[in-house]
């Protein structure tokens, strides 16, 4: 009913006489420094190369090597000599429906997307909520705002822990809660393994995720100068719609940044199952990683492991991809 | 359209801050009404009562027949051109303009015709696809002022508008801003700190100072008859000049004004017009005259007339005219301390000098000469300061000693 | 957000609603603390003695976990890793705020590029050569404190170039232009003037660094045995280990935390600042 922002772009397309441009980009990069002669940022960027390079690079490297051949041995010997297979650990991890491994891939990939949806929409949705309940102008906002901080302070292998004892169906608290307290449910559900194990790693995870989201978002809305909000508000729009239009789109970077960073570490989560769960947290909560240091590890499929790896890295280059295509625009904005 | 009233209005802090302190003022419906005064006496808080960013502690707050203390900003038809602009940054200038209106679900055609009427007026119909980011300075001013206009409220208000722009920019947009107002029509409020602004925009003009109204008049009402010495020092640039001196009678010829070593005859109709002037007698009394009503004695002077010789110390050519200021010999220049009561008071450093006993020693006069005038540093001259155009204020209220005509 | 239209019991609503959402949040520490604080039947049965702490868990998981010795593996490590990475994000992170040189995109994007790899992608080659390593040089980094602080500085120096850069660009360019006029190189520019301007900068990426460290599991699970063995890993077998155990489990956590805790709650306002002055930048 209300004319739409792309009914008004047309217009003033007709009016201005451009076409509607989307984001016209004014470069103006402020402080280029001049072409450095000197040797000396080689010098300072060295020893982080080398570490990089050591560690990163190399590393990297070998594991495609790998992960082209067909090892289950650690003996170095046998690594050297062990017969090369070209895709074939490729091929037996995507589709060879008789192989174990594959079906555990297929499934801890399963589990981690679905891991990831659930974890990332709360710890953005519930910090951003947070965080602008927080930007109201209470007493003692700083000391909240460090208290709020407090999940996240303490250590992942703490948390682990703890929520492993709470998760317990016998004596963990979350079940005297749910049954003896409140009666929502009859009996005491198991949360370690089992249909539900899953949520026994979601929670504890945006637990723990939620500060710093809140922390990111709550700077963000600060540096929203507060006379958008009362010219908004002069212009007809409630709180409602004023977040909609005005603050939401102006969050929309970081929300952006943090939507991609936290994709990528929800999808290689390791610490919390394996603690909570072992190094097989089993069918409904085994995760990417978990699977893929079993395999490496445990049972010393050397190539295999590999080339999980290396198909989880592509996997999240896709990711980058797709983010970059929604989210390029909004990196552009200039204020 | 429609007026503003204030009805003993007054805004108190939390903290015990009062931003405003009983103001009763009325904004004639169509008048464009300018509200000035240093920062802190409280026209900026008084302008955002109006639009409702701030809730009034006491008094009623009128927009046309209604009482608006209670109604949130969105209910209340008005406009308002912030001094930062407030351009929703992500937006295009078309958007932004448009904003309003899709609030409140204006039909497209209307909204889209409003648009296109009032980008032409404000020449900004070329940068409608363009974001406030990469806009100049006046640019974005006029996007503020279209996305006011466009909303055809019912009255403007606008919080120093003109601040952020320079300065050549800024005399060019005073005109502006008048011709739209005569041809809109609209009730506007306007804040601002500058008094030129507001002498040469309003219609009527309301000097505040620490949360009160001083004086409510026209333009040129105030710059003649000032009712105290806040608003005679803060109107007019340069700023008037305030002498300290002693009012004696001198034999049978009237009454002098004795400051420094100078002696000032004061024509009989100026004291017999001005009964209240004879309680003063043998003390204290202070002189306003500003520097256009002095001129070059440098011909027959009536005998009774005001006239003063004092070296002089420094010219200033303004191209037309030339600012030649004088002093008494032992004067002194005004002191740190008195700069710094200027800045907190925004009063002139005379009006701050005389207020403070510190001037009882000596006084600097500016008079405002055709360029041209034979005048030298160094050289004593004589200057005659125009009978009608004294001012005399009580040295303790600060308050005008009134005549009775006029 | 405006102060006229917003009914006062929406307000209150609202400071309940926070205070609510508080308490959830800091509802699992209260219960570690107060658990940890109890025995082990009190913790089986779940009949909580809230009056009588008992400090029971804490005395005795000593005796069955090599608690000190994790410990201080941990702090060590973590602390040794954090110095190093801020070092190095110290100066790469100035060459890449400062200069513009050939190399530098790439180099950013590598940068970038390091966190889109799962850590299994390094784990393995890692481990694989320090074992080959051990086998046939004098370096014994598998097992090592050594190794450990290796690896974790090239892991955490990406994001710490990250955070450094931000600080670095905050800092105005005159001074560094004065204090090369007054005499000093370029470098020593950066050391005497820079350096000093950021040191909240540089306290927050320590500590972040530092908390990222003591963190870390992944790497710690594979490349640790008994010598270098940290903090995670150790509660982690005594967990398989003695699951009944709960008391001493709950107090080990806490005594976990409490290092973190302090450096935290030391540095809070800096790196509340160095974070979210990198978010809101970049």
């Amino acid at each position: 009913m209300t004319t739409t922002t792309d009914e008004i772009d047309e217009a003033a397309a007709e009016l201005s006489g451009d076409a509607p441009s989307r984001r016209r980009r004014r470069s103006r990069r402020r402080d280029i420094p001049k072409l450095e002669r000197t040797r000396l940022p080689y010098g300072l960027i060295a020893p982080a190369v080398t570490f990089m390079v050591l560690i990163h690079i190399l590393p990297m490297i070998a594991g495609w090597i790998l992960s082209l051949k067909r090892l289950n041995t650690f003996t170095f010997s046998r690594l050297f000599s062990a017969p090369w297979t070209g895709l074939d650990n490729y091929g037996t991890l995507l589709f060879d429906d008789d192989n174990s491994v594959h079906r555990g891939f297929s499934t801890a990939l399963g589990n981690t997307v679905v891991y990831t949806l659930w974890t990332v929409t709360l710890t953005l949705g519930l910090g951003l909520g947070i965080a602008v309940l927080l930007n109201r102008p209470v007493p003692g906002q700083r000391i909240l705002r460090t208290l709020m901080l407090t999940p996240w302070v303490v250590p992942s292998f703490v948390m682990a822990t703890l929520w492993q004892f709470m998760w317990r169906s016998d004596v963990g608290i979350v079940n005297d809660i749910l049954v003896d307290w409140t009666h929502l449910r009859d009996e005491r559900p198991v949360w370690l393994n089992g249909p539900n194990s899953l949520w026994a790693i979601i929670i504890p995870s945006v637990w723990r995720g939620i500060p710093l989201a809140m922390l990111i978002f709550l700077a963000g809305l600060q540096a929203i100068p507060e006379e958008l909000h009362e010219a908004a508000s002069i212009d007809g729009a409630g709180p409602w719609r004023q977040f909609r239009y005005v603050t939401f789109p102006l969050l929309r970077p970081l929300f952006a940044v943090q939507l991609l960073f936290g994709v990528i570490y929800s999808s290689y989560q390791f610490a919390v199952p394996w603690i909570m769960m072992g190094s097989n947290p089993g069918p409904h909560a085994d995760l990417l990683m978990t699977l893929v240091v079993r395999e490496s590890f445990s049972n010393k499929l050397v190539g295999l492991g590999a080339a999980a790896s290396t198909l989880m890295t592509l996997g999240m280059l896709v990711w980058v991809g797709v983010w970059y295509g929604t989210f390029r625009r909004d990196l552009e904005v200039s204020r | 359209m429609a007026s503003i009233t204030f009805d003993g209005v007054t805004k108190e802090f939390p903290d015990g801050t009062v931003a405003v302190d009983d103001l009763s003022l009325d904004v004639g419906d169509g008048e464009f009404t300018v509200v000035v005064g240093p920062s802190g006496s409280g026209k900026s808080t008084a302008l955002r009562m109006v639009a409702g960013l701030e809730a009034a502690t006491r008094g009623t707050l009128r927009i046309g027949p209604r009482v608006v203390n209670d109604v949130p900003p969105r209910q209340r038809d008005i406009a308002m051109v912030f001094q930062s602009y407030a351009l929703y940054p992500h937006m295009t200038v078309a958007q932004n303009l448009a904003f309003a209106l899709r609030m409140q679900r204006v039909p497209k055609p209307s909204l889209l015709e409003r648009l296109a009427r009032v980008a032409k007026r404000l020449a900004i119909d070329e940068l409608l696809n363009r974001r406030p980011g990469q806009l100049s300075g006046g640019q974005r001013q006029r996007v503020a002022l279209g996305r006011a206009i466009v909303r055809a409220p019912q009255a403007f208000l606008m919080d120093e508008p003109l601040s952020n722009l320079d300065a050549k920019l800024r005399v060019e947009m005073r005109a502006y801003l008048q011709e739209l107002h005569r041809e809109l029509g609209t009730t506007i409020m306007y804040v601002t700190h500058d008094q030129t602004e507001a002498l040469t925009m309003g219609d009527r003009v309301a000097v505040m100072r620490d949360g009160r109204l001083e004086q409510v008049a026209s333009p040129q009402e105030l710059y003649d008859h000032p009712v105290n010495l806040f608003v005679a020092g803060f109107i007019g640039s340069p700023a008037m000049n305030i002498l300290r001196g002693v009012l004696v009678r001198h034999d049978d010829a009237g009454l002098q004004f004795r400051f420094g070593d100078q002696a000032i005859a004061l024509p009989e109709h100026v004291t017999k017009t001005r009964p209240d002037l004879h309680q003063h007698l043998g003390g204290e009394v202070l002189l306003g005259v500003r520097p256009e009503a002095i001129a070059l004695a440098d011909g027959p002077v009536p005998p009774n007339a005001p006239v003063v010789e004092l070296p002089v110390v420094l010219t200033e050519l303004l191209g037309s005219d030339v600012l030649v200021h004088v002093q008494t010999e032992d004067s002194t220049l005004p002191s740190a301390r008195q700069f710094d009561a200027v800045e907190d008071s925004g009063m002139s450093t005379a009006a701050v000098a005389a207020k403070q006993d510190d001037n009882g020693h000596g006084t600097r006069l500016t008079a405002r000469l055709p360029a041209g005038s034979r005048v030298a540093v160094g050289e004593s001259v004589p200057l005659v300061m125009g009978p009608d155009r004294l001012h005399f204020f009580d040295p303790v209220s600060f308050e005008i000693i009134p005549a009775t005509d006029t | 957000m405006s102060a006229v239209g917003g009914r006062r019991s929406t307000r209150i609503a609202l400071d309940v609603l926070t205070w609510v959402v508080l308490l959830v949040m800091l509802a699992p520490i209260i219960y570690l603390l107060l658990a940890s604080l109890q025995d082990n039947l009190a913790l089986s049965t779940g009949n909580f003695e809230l009056f009588n702490p008992s400090f029971d868990g804490f005395r005795t998981m000593w005796s069955r976990v090599d608690y000190t010795h994790f410990l201080i593996n941990s702090i060590v490590i973590s602390a040794g890793a954090a110095v190093l990475a801020t070092a190095f994000a110290c100066t790469a992170g100035y060459a890449l705020a400062r200069f513009r040189f050939r190399g530098a995109r790439p180099y950013e994007l590598t940068i970038i590029g390091t966190q889109l790899v799962p850590g299994s992608m390094f784990l393995l080659p890692v481990f694989l050569g320090f074992i080959w390593l051990g086998k046939h040089s004098f370096l014994e980094l598998q097992d090592s404190r050594v190794g450990m602080v290796i690896v974790y500085s090239a892991f955490f120096t990406p994001v710490s170039i990250y955070l450094m850069r931000a600080f670095f660009v905050a800092v105005p360019r005159d001074i560094e232009d004065a204090a090369r006029i007054d005499g000093c190189t370029h470098f020593g520019a950066f050391v005497r003037v820079v350096l000093p301007a950021t040191t909240p900068g540089i306290a927050a990426t320590f500590v972040y660094s530092f908390l990222m460290a003591f963190d870390e599991v992944l790497f710690a699970s594979q490349l640790t045995q008994d010598d270098a063995r940290t903090l995670p890993i150790g509660i982690r077998l005594f967990v398989s280990a003695h699951s009944e155990q709960y008391a001493q489990l709950l107090a080990a956590g806490v005594v976990s935390t409490l290092p973190i805790m302090v450096a935290f709650f030391a540095t809070q306002r800096w790196l509340v600042k160095g974070l979210t002055a990198g978010a809101v930048k970049g």
